[in-house]
This record gives structure tokens, C-alpha cells and sequence, in this order.
């Protein structure tokens, strides 16, 4: 089987784009979670 | 749309035949291993199919118990759990995951991609559903039985109840995770991997209702997931966030719940809308009207379901300011999905419409989730929803918007694209059998419901006072009518799956999405390694 192979830099802009959204969900989830721990 | 396809007929071969012969692998690894965007789409959508047959079991069995006054087959405490997991089952384990079987199977064809951005992680992004589904399921042997605080797992009650709480809890995370996961994977694929000239302009409504839903999905997941952490402190870690007897704030709970509750209601409305606006353009043989309309429509509706929540909890006390401004705000969203209607009316205007069995769907979808709308409109209401707050004409709403809105979507694109997706053509005959069925059934099941709803009946009820008797009888009869049709569908998609007569490589005649134009039927293993060109 011949797997596709994206580009070099489709590779390397889709590390980039998922790691910003990966991080965005935790900054998310972790800026929550230290608000409420702080208000309480 | 306004893609214009560079010479379709002529490469409609072209792009999947010289690669047919890379078949898939064969016997259960091709399953588990694999990062097929196809097959792991089709995994999504029998796994979608067999949850909603599961939780609809649970829903007939409501239904049954519900048929008459008095109690039947269950004890209030098992009523309670069926209620509670049948919601956590149909939003989290049917409707949802439909649509990312949707994302995926048409999602990189329909941008002329390869693949999905990140294979890996779409396979582990489906194969975590099934230690959640097992969780979810397996709560209904906890001592105590699965969780009975409804869906919406409010406190105190979901607090003080048993390990059923905490697999449900657990299952929640791995359905977030693996959500937030597949939505970093649709969002790369949709800025990454589209082929040359597909500007974001171009793509089908389809593409860009899972884009906008992507990064619904990416801000609020961890807000559930944020809730739920904390319920689980609470239950068992000493913490005091929602539980009032340790000076904690119940209330708080549903102000974060509902931040995640009510974009959640879009997760499971814009893909919808994306199927619409490809069926109804193919059966009118008319292009979408208003196609930029439409995405403007529904990124303004995604981002005013964030400013919305409180209309989920007017009657928790609130300053009267509050209740106004998400009242107002809630109206607002009527706007851009008044767009949206009008935009569907105006593609089937003077079209050549013929009504094959997804136009049916994609018809009785505008005209009953437009009555869900409508019924919206009137909960946002503030007197109003003070008097229908928890009764069953908030069920009724709901219903028309997620059963005969996001289901009859869900149902009418399996049938728009199984010919494609299977080479396979399924019985029309059946396929208006079913529609029929479904939406008398519908009516029947969940039209009386309304008038249950002003009458003053309260939801999350084994029991009920004798002048509720008559609705609920006929809306029993129209849950089993509706119940057993889907039988059909299912009987219709499995031969058509194994022996149904060969498709055209383009069915319907107005559809003019890539897949249709240029990929064979049935569809070659790997397609569009080399990228189309789009003019």
C-alpha cells in the first residue's frame, strides 16, 4: 500500500496548528479550574 | 457554491482507479489499526447507529412506562436512570458521533485531501468511545443503578448518589477528549490540506459547518470537562464547589454547565445544517442560494451561543437585568437562522425539485425543526419560561430540534451519500416507507408533548396526575410507530451495504461536491492522493 504523503510543510503547519489547538483546550480547561480554585 | 470543477467528467476515474488495487487489509486489524479517514468514518457511523438503537430502546422503554398512569415496569429510580443515560446516550453516543463519522468520511473528499491531518489520532479519537460507551452502559449494574440526575448531572442530587456518578463522569472525559481530538483533526485537515484553488470560499456549506462546530467543540469540552472534575472532587476529594452544606454553590454548577450546555445544542445543529444545504441544492438542481449568507449565518450563530446560557436557568434567581439580557440575546439568534431558512426556501424557489428519500428528510427537517424554532422562541421568553420551565413542552422543543432537526439530517445524508460511500443504491421504495413512518410517528410521539408541556406536566416523571392520560397514551403509540420504523432503515442500510444494486458514480444528478464529481463509485480505497485542481 502507498501511504499519501503530505508535504513538508503541510506536515510541518499541521503540528504547528494542532499543538496551538491542543493547548488552547487545556489553557482553557486549566484557566478555569485555577479561577474557581482561587475564588474559592 | 461557486466552485467551479476544472474538467470533472474527464477525471472522474482519474484520481481513485490507479490506486484500487491497494486494498484494505482484511479481518478485525484492518478495524483496529487502521487511519483510513473512510474507515474510520464508517466505524463512527455504526457505532452512532448502534448507540442510537440503544438509547431509543431506552427512550420506547420511558415510553411504555409513560403509556398509562401509574406505575408499570419501573421503579422511579430506574425511570430516572433510563431518562438520564438515554440523553447522555443519544447526544454523546448517537448524534454526535454520526456527525464525526460525516466529518469524516466527507470532510477531506470534499476538499480534495487525502487524509484527515492527523490519522493516528483519528483512530484513537474513535477508539476511545468504546471504553466510554462500555462505562456509560455498565453504570446500570452499579450498586445503586446508572446515574438518575438526568443528563445535565446537576447537583446536589448527582453529589449524594453512587459509583454509577463516577463511571459516568469517567465516560464524559474520554467523550471529551476524544471530541476535542477529532475537532483539532477537522480543523488542520480544513486549513491544512485542501487542494489548490479550494479557497475557504469555496468549499461546500458541509466543510464549513464542521469548521465553525470544530471550535465549538475546542472551547467548551474542557468547560464540561472542568465541571465534571469538580463534581468528582467533590463526591470524593473533600472539596465543597457545588455542594451548599460545605458552602458551596449548586447554582454555580449550572452557570458552567450550561456555558458548555448550549453551544453543545449547536455541536449538534450546524453539521446538520451543512447536510441540508447539500441536499437541498442537489434535489432543487439550483445552486445554495446565498452561500456566504449562509456561512455568515452560521458563525454568528455560533458565537451568540456563547452569550445564551441562562436561558437554561431562568428560574434560579437571577437579577431581573440578567434575565433580560440572555432573553434578548437568545431572540437574536432567530436573526441568522432566519437567514438560514429563508436561504433553503429561496434554493428550492422555482426548482426542478424531485423528492427521492433525502429531499424527503431534508424537507421535513426544515418544516419541523422550524416548529422547534418556533417553540425556542417562546422559551426564551422569561414569564413565559418561568410557567414551562421543566415540563414537557421544554421535552417537546427539544425533540423537534434534536430528533426531527439533527436525527432526520443525520438520516437523510446516510441516504444522500450511501451510494457513494457503498456503490451501492438503496430501496427507494423502503426509503419512503420509512420516511413516512418516521415522520407520522414523530408527530404522534411528540406533538401532544406540547400541550402535556402548557398543561403543567413536569418532566423526569414515572407518574402522572389522570388528566395527562390521553397525550401521553397517543404519544407512546407515536414513540413505538416512530421506534420500529427505524427498523427499517436499518434493514434498508445493511442490504443495501451487502447487495444492493450498483450506483451511478453520480447519483443525483444536481450534486457538486468533489465527491460526486470526481471520484468513481464505488469508491476506490484511497482517493485524491493526487490533489485536484480547482478553478
Amino acid at each position: 500500500m502507498t501511504p499519501h504523503e503530505p508535504t513538508r510543510e503541510q506536515k510541518r503547519r499541521a503540528l504547528a496548528s494542532g499543538l496551538a489547538l491542543a493547548g488552547l483546550a487545556l489553557a482553557i480547561y486549566l484557566v478555569m479550574m485555577f479561577k474557581v480554585f482561587v475564588v474559592k | 457554491m461557486s466552485t467551479v470543477i476544472h474538467g470533472h467528467d474527464d477525471h472522474a476515474h482519474g484520481n481513485g482507479e490507479a490506486h484500487e488495487h491497494h486494498g484494505p487489509p482484511a479481518g478485525f486489524t484492518r478495524w483496529m489499526y487502521t487511519t483510513n479517514h473512510k474507515d474510520i468514518g464508517t466505524m463512527y457511523l455504526w457505532f452512532a447507529c448502534f448507540m442510537f438503537f440503544v438509547g431509543g430502546t431506552m427512550a420506547l422503554g420511558i415510553r411504555a412506562e409513560l403509556f398509562k398512569p401509574g406505575l408499570q415496569f419501573f421503579d422511579p429510580e430506574t425511570f430516572n436512570s433510563l431518562t438520564t443515560v438515554h440523553g447522555l446516550v443519544m447526544i454523546f453516543g448517537a448524534i454526535m458521533p454520526s456527525f464525526v463519522g460525516f466529518a469524516n468520511w466527507l470532510v477531506p473528499m470534499q476538499i480534495g485531501a487525502a487524509d484527515m491531518a492527523f490519522p493516528r489520532l483519528n483512530n484513537w479519537s474513535f477508539w476511545l468511545l468504546i471504553p466510554a460507551a462500555l462505562l456509560l452502559m455498565g453504570s446500570f449494574l452499579a450498586p445503586g443503578g446508572a446515574a438518575g440526575s438526568g443528563w445535565t448531572l446537576y447537583p446536589p442530587l448527582v453529589i449524594q448518589q453512587g459509583m454509577a456518578v463516577d463511571m459516568t463522569i469517567l465516560a464524559i472525559h474520554l467523550l471529551g477528549a476524544s471530541s476535542i481530538m477529532g475537532a483539532i483533526n477537522i480543523i488542520t485537515t480544513i486549513l491544512n490540506m485542501r487542494a489548490p484553488g479550494m479557497t475557504l470560499m469555496k468549499m461546500p456549506l458541509f466543510v464549513w459547518t464542521w469548521l465553525i462546530t470544530a471550535y465549538l467543540l475546542i472551547a467548551v469540552m474542557p468547560v464540561l470537562a472542568g465541571a465534571v472534575t469538580m463534581l468528582l472532587t467533590d463526591r470524593h476529594f473533600g472539596t465543597s464547589f457545588f455542594n451548599a452544606a460545605g458552602g458551596g454553590d449548586p447554582t454555580m454548577f449550572l452557570h458552567i454547565f450550561w456555558f458548555f450546555g448550549h453551544p453543545e445544542v449547536y455541536i449538534m445543529i450546524l453539521p446538520a445544517f451543512g447536510i441540508i444545504s447539500q441536499i437541498l441544492p442537489a434535489f432543487a438542481r439550483k445552486p445554495l442560494f446565498g452561500y456566504a449568507s449562509m456561512v455568515y449565518a452560521t458563525a454568528s450563530i455560533a458565537i451568540l451561543s456563547f452569550i445564551v446560557w441562562g436561558h437554561h436557568m431562568f428560574t434560579v434567581g437571577m437579577p431581573a437585568a440578567g434575565n433580560l439580557f440572555f432573553m434578548y440575546a437568545t431572540l437574536l439568534i432567530a436573526v441568522p437562522t432566519g437567514v438560514k431558512v429563508f436561504n433553503w426556501i429561496a434554493t428550492m424557489w422555482r426548482g426542478e425539485m424531485t423528492f427521492e428519500t433525502p429531499m424527503l428528510f431534508a424537507v421535513g427537517f426544515l418544516c419541523l425543526f422550524t416548529i422547534g424554532g418556533f417553540s425556542g422562541l417562546v422559551l426564551a421568553i422569561v414569564p413565559v419560561d418561568i410557567t414551562l420551565h421543566n415540563t414537557y413542552y421544554v421535552v417537546a422543543h427539544f425533540h423537534y430540534v434534536l430528533v426531527s432537526g439533527a436525527l432526520f439530517a443525520i438520516i437523510g445524508g446516510v441516504y444522500f451519500w450511501i451510494p457513494k460511500w457503498s456503490g451501492h443504491m438503496y430501496n427507494e421504495a423502503l426509503g419512503k416507507l420509512h420516511f413516512w413512518l418516521s415522520m407520522i410517528g414523530f408527530n404522534v410521539l411528540f406533538f401532544p408533548q406540547h400541550f402535556l408541556g402548557l398543561a403543567g406536566m413536569p418532566r423526569r416523571i414515572p407518574d402522572y396526575a389522570l388528566q395527562f392520560a390521553e397525550w401521553n397514551m397517543w404519544s407512546s403509540i407515536g414513540a413505538f410507530i416512530f421506534g420500529f420504523s427505524q427498523l427499517i432503515f436499518l434493514y434498508n442500510m445493511v442490504t443495501t451495504v451487502r447487495s444492493g444494486k450498483p450506483a451511478a458514480q453520480k447519483q443525483w444528478e444536481g450534486a457538486d461536491s468533489l465527491e460526486w464529481t470526481h471520484l468513481p463509485t464505488p469508491m476506490p480505497y484511497h482517493t485524491f492522493e493526487t490533489p485536484p485542481v480547482i478553478k
